[in-house]
């Protein structure tokens, strides 16, 4: 049996989010409690139901969304939902990096790749201006993966269609 | 699209019931109603709410608040809360006596990370029914504000000096203190309480390392039983 990688932008972008996306998932549902705190800490003018059921499900999507990236599976419904998710984080951590709040960004649990919550770069990470530029970024990707994504697209154009040749 | 919305919806609710961490509180998801005791009135008149009420969260709020004081807390400034705790409750070596220099921020002295004596939240559950503590939760305010466990009081890891020299106001110096934060992996609790021993020379300090985690799983599994 022959495996074949074709490693190119789109490749590297779309494992790039879909991993993104699983740890920031793995890391909210280890503690849905922690994560309603991050949200609370916001201080969006959201209602309190508005913000449980954010806490649990917003974790699920973001889960399924990074394995439909990873399997290519449904792959544009996937990354409509990424754009959608990292456009509502970037309002998010916008507004509370724009009002000064010194919180912590809930978005990934860092201790799973070995870095103390005490470190520098941890208290970087989770600061609410890097997780704004951070979203932005992912914003940006997920948005580059969508031109270059056909509206019946199982991935293959993604792994395949030169850069810009849009189906 | 909205079938991922609604599976998303569906595994969240799922999941949310089944795990002991999950969000609990005034909506009635989960195990939050039967965890908890009721409202009851305090001897010095100060209002205890139920546990997990969650405190309004209109108006930002920093360093420390304490609403949800409660009841077996009410003797922590007594004869009996001030007396040492038994040494069966400690587990690692005691406090050093080497306070670190007066940095401002708290966090040069959690880099220092002395060995503070540590409960397990049985023996802090044991402390507390005996008046002999007061429990503080070091997480910032928002996740206090979340849930927290019954009778604790807020303190964040990251109050200015001045918000935990007006906390000690409230609790002399030599007042037992237990702390804790979200779990093992959050260093908040040592955090603060370096900054307990060392620049405000409390006496009496200890850590609770399984934080909130521990006395959420201990609770779904009373639960069970």
């Amino acid at each position: 049996m022959r495996v074949t990688i074709d490693l190119n932008a789109r490749s590297v972008v779309r494992w790039l989010l879909g991993a993104l996306l699983i740890w920031a998932a793995v890391s909210k549902l280890a503690n849905l409690n922690e994560f309603y705190g991050s949200l609370i800490g916001y201080r969006l003018p959201l209602p309190d139901f508005l913000l449980r059921f954010t806490a649990m499900a917003l974790p699920w999507l973001e889960l399924l969304c990074g394995l439909m990236l990873l399997a290519r599976v449904q792959l544009r419904a996937a990354l409509v939902w990424a754009a959608v998710l990292f456009a509502i984080f970037v309002i998010a951590t916008g507004q509370a990096w724009a009002r000064g709040l010194e919180i912590s960004c809930g978005c990934f649990d860092l201790s799973l790749i070995g870095i103390g919550p005490e470190s520098e770069f941890a208290k970087l990470m989770k600061s609410p201006g890097f997780a704004f530029v951070r979203a932005l970024l992912l914003l940006a990707g997920a948005v580059f993966l969508l031109r270059h994504t056909g509206r019946e697209s199982t991935g293959d154009d993604l792994a395949t269609a030169p850069v810009g040749a849009r189906p | 699209m909205a079938a991922m919305l609604l599976a998303s919806l569906a595994l969240g609710v799922v999941y949310n019931s089944a795990s002991p961490l999950g969000v609990r509180g005034a909506s009635g998801t989960g195990l939050a109603s039967k965890q908890h005791p009721p409202a009851t009135e305090t001897a010095a008149g100060v209002r205890s709410t139920k546990a997990t009420e969650p405190v309004p969260t209109a108006k930002p709020r920093s360093g420390y608040h304490n609403q949800t004081l409660a009841v077996s807390f009410n003797g922590a400034n007594s004869a009996a809360a001030k007396a040492p705790l038994p040494d069966s409750h400690i587990h690692n070596s005691p406090l050093p006596n080497s306070p670190l220099p007066n940095a401002p921020a708290v966090n040069a002295v959690a880099a220092a990370k002395p060995a503070f004596a540590e409960l397990t939240w049985p023996e802090t559950k044991a402390l507390m029914a005996a008046g002999k503590g007061v429990l503080i939760d070091a997480r910032i305010a928002a996740n206090y504000e979340a849930e927290h466990i019954p009778g604790a009081v807020s303190l964040p890891a990251n109050s200015s000096s001045e918000d935990i020299a007006a906390f000690l106001k409230r609790h002399p110096k030599d007042t037992p203190f237990i702390i804790y934060c979200g779990s093992s992996k959050c260093p908040m609790s040592h955090t603060l309480a370096g900054a307990l021993v060392n620049q405000h020379g409390c006496t009496n300090v200890r850590i609770m390392p399984g934080g909130y985690v521990e006395y959420r799983t201990a609770m779904a599994q009373e639960g069970a039983k």
